[in-house]
């Protein structure tokens, strides 16, 4: 009879070759030897399990591994069983964390299947898992500041994609040609079609883009941002306001790891179906000029957001004013690329900004900036609108 | 010297054909950044040192098994990673786990029970070409993925970057 150790060792033998065979991209062959390789895996805990060792971080760890090898061979009822199985144990923080992970990218993909999730190439479906969210019903700030983003988000990718020099105002033939439509939401957790539209009539020029390439383009960009790899982001997106101007929309569109612990996009592509799960928090996600906070003095200041006048001068310009509650006012100037879409729906609310001070300037220049309103927290927990989702049409509910 | 060929022999964790193909992945990281064979890497941080670093020389087959360039930074960071927890730290890749897509290895001392206690954590980031300021961010990021007041495991966190190349090394 093989010890567990054996068994686990030869379960990772399977896996090391799943990989490779995954990087050489024999898909089937990975699938089998995941599945292949959770069985011995499951071998393993089991003759743990009879000899009663179910020490800690041993059992959790073996189980999120098995967890993973099931995920990876599709099989993603088992996937949230095992995950469910050891955070109903006492596992390690950090374990019970990356157990989480599992269970909601295991239940992400549970959820797709039976909604019929991918539709066409011109469709994202966007699905949102939290605490903010219930059965069909989602807290309504949460999906429309989302949905505000995407759209934005689609909008600069093809401004940028068509070689045009980054302005504040999105130009006018993009917003029109490039609509966003909502389609009926799907039952579910919440999920929503979002299609994006294409001008009519099709223009010839150079630069025009379907809108499959603008969700390709978009897909990609957010699990770069969501695996934090800025260095491939700036690849990408070279020109300094565009890529600032994507950071901040996309950690919009991020989850806040309360209210919104995921944040599922699901397309149809001539390769197939395409899923992302956006699982790290906003807080967690690029900034731009994280390099200067190395250098100069971090800050943080709290308080409403108002405009210093943009037509008193060049110096004025790109340029916010934040007054505490006890009014410390504080200039703050704001990268190219965050002003039209990040900074200015915030004018008039009270927000936090993140930002550094160069030694001897009173000027703070903006990295982070986000809405936080302790009053108003407190009167939204009491009175919460959602939006409600069923074949029968949305609807506004007031709680 | 960091002879990177060495994985070709495995590791307890480590099978000898996966560690050559992640060897492999880092020969492929550093020649697209104009390296040479023997070409000195910095080692910073935790441990401070500079060796030498050779590695299997890439084929076509290579260069067509790692044209995906996050692959190979993620496994060829990897590649590196273990072989400086093996000689600078005296760790050994003793117990893995599948984690996502990939790997988590645990250091610690060989044995024929399966156990993950009493082990230290590797948590590998690879860079392919980055700032000092990225790397530090990098390392950063994984040093405050869990909260103080959860508790961490203990664990290394070992930063490649390969246009320098460097690596940072930080203990959790």
């Amino acid at each position: 009879m093989r010890s567990a150790k054996e068994l686990h060792d030869q379960a990772m033998d399977l896996v090391e070759s799943a990989i490779l065979e995954r990087i050489r991209g024999n898909v089937e062959v990975t699938t089998r030897l995941y599945s292949e390789a959770l069985e011995l895996e499951l071998n393993a805990i089991s003759e743990l399990e009879s000899k009663g060792r179910i020490e800690e971080p041993t059992w959790s760890v073996l189980h999120r591994g098995a967890g993973w090898m099931a995920f990876n061979s599709q099989q993603y009822r088992r996937a949230e069983q095992l995950a469910s199985k050891a955070l109903s144990g006492n596992p390690h923080p950090e374990i019970a964390e990356e157990l989480r992970d599992l269970w909601e990218q295991s239940n992400f993909h549970l959820h797709i299947g039976p909604v019929d999730l991918v539709v066409n190439p011109q469709e994202v479906q966007l699905r949102l898992v939290g605490r903010a969210v219930s059965s069909g019903t989602v807290l309504l700030t949460e999906l429309v500041s989302r949905v505000n983003s995407f759209q934005k988000l689609t909008h600069r990718i093809v401004q940028r994609k068509s070689d045009l020099p980054y302005r504040a105002r999105i130009p006018s033939d993009i917003r029109s040609g490039y609509p966003t439509f909502a389609a009926t939401p799907k039952t579910g957790s919440f999920v929503i079609s979002l299609r994006l539209g294409n001008p009519t009539p099709k223009p010839s020029l150079p630069g025009f883009l379907n809108a499959d390439e603008i969700i390709s383009e978009f897909l990609d960009l957010m699990e770069l941002a969501n695996d934090s790899r800025i260095d491939e982001i700036q690849q990408r997106i070279p020109d300094v306001a565009y890529r600032h101007n994507f950071l901040g929309l996309a950690k919009n569109l991020a989850p806040d790891g309360k209210q919104i612990r995921q944040v599922g996009f699901s397309t149809a592509s001539n390769t197939g179906a395409r899923h992302i799960s956006v699982t790290t928090p906003a807080s967690q996600f690029p900034t731009p000029n994280a390099g200067e906070r190395q250098q100069h003095g971090q800050v943080e200041v709290r308080g409403m957001l108002r405009y210093a006048d943009g037509s008193a001068g060049t110096s004025s310009r790109n340029r916010i004013r934040l007054i505490e509650n006890r009014g410390t006012q504080h200039e703050i100037s704001v990268p190219p690329g965050l002003m039209d879409d990040i900074v200015r729906p915030l004018w008039n609310s009270h927000v936090t900004v993140k930002g550094t001070r160069h030694r001897g300037q009173r000027v703070i220049r903006l990295h982070e900036i986000w809405e936080s309103d302790p009053i108003s927290e407190q009167v939204s927990d009491q009175l919460s609108v959602a939006v409600s989702n069923s074949n029968h049409g949305s609807q506004l509910t007031i709680f | 010297m960091l002879d990177l060929n060495e994985l070709g022999d495995g590791l307890p964790a480590i099978r000898p054909n996966f560690g050559m193909a992640m060897a492999e992945a880092a020969g492929v990281c550093l020649e697209s950044q104009g390296h040479a064979q023997l070409t000195p890497l910095s080692i910073q941080g935790y441990t401070v040192n500079q060796l030498r670093v050779s590695w299997p020389q890439p084929t076509e087959q290579t260069l067509r098994t790692w044209n995906d360039p996050e692959e190979a930074t993620e496994y060829g960071s990897t590649a590196v990673a273990v072989l400086i927890a093996r000689q600078e730290l005296g760790y050994l890749a003793i117990e893995c786990s599948p984690k996502g897509t990939g790997i988590d290895y645990w250091l610690g001392e060989d044995s024929d029970v399966l156990s993950f206690e009493h082990k230290a954590r590797l948590e590998i980031s690879g860079i392919r070409r980055g700032s000092d300021a990225q790397v530090r961010a990098r390392v950063r990021q994984k040093l405050q993925q869990t909260s103080p007041s959860d508790g961490t495991l203990p664990a290394f966190v070992i930063v490649v970057e390969f246009s320098a190349p460097a690596a940072e090394v930080q203990r959790k």
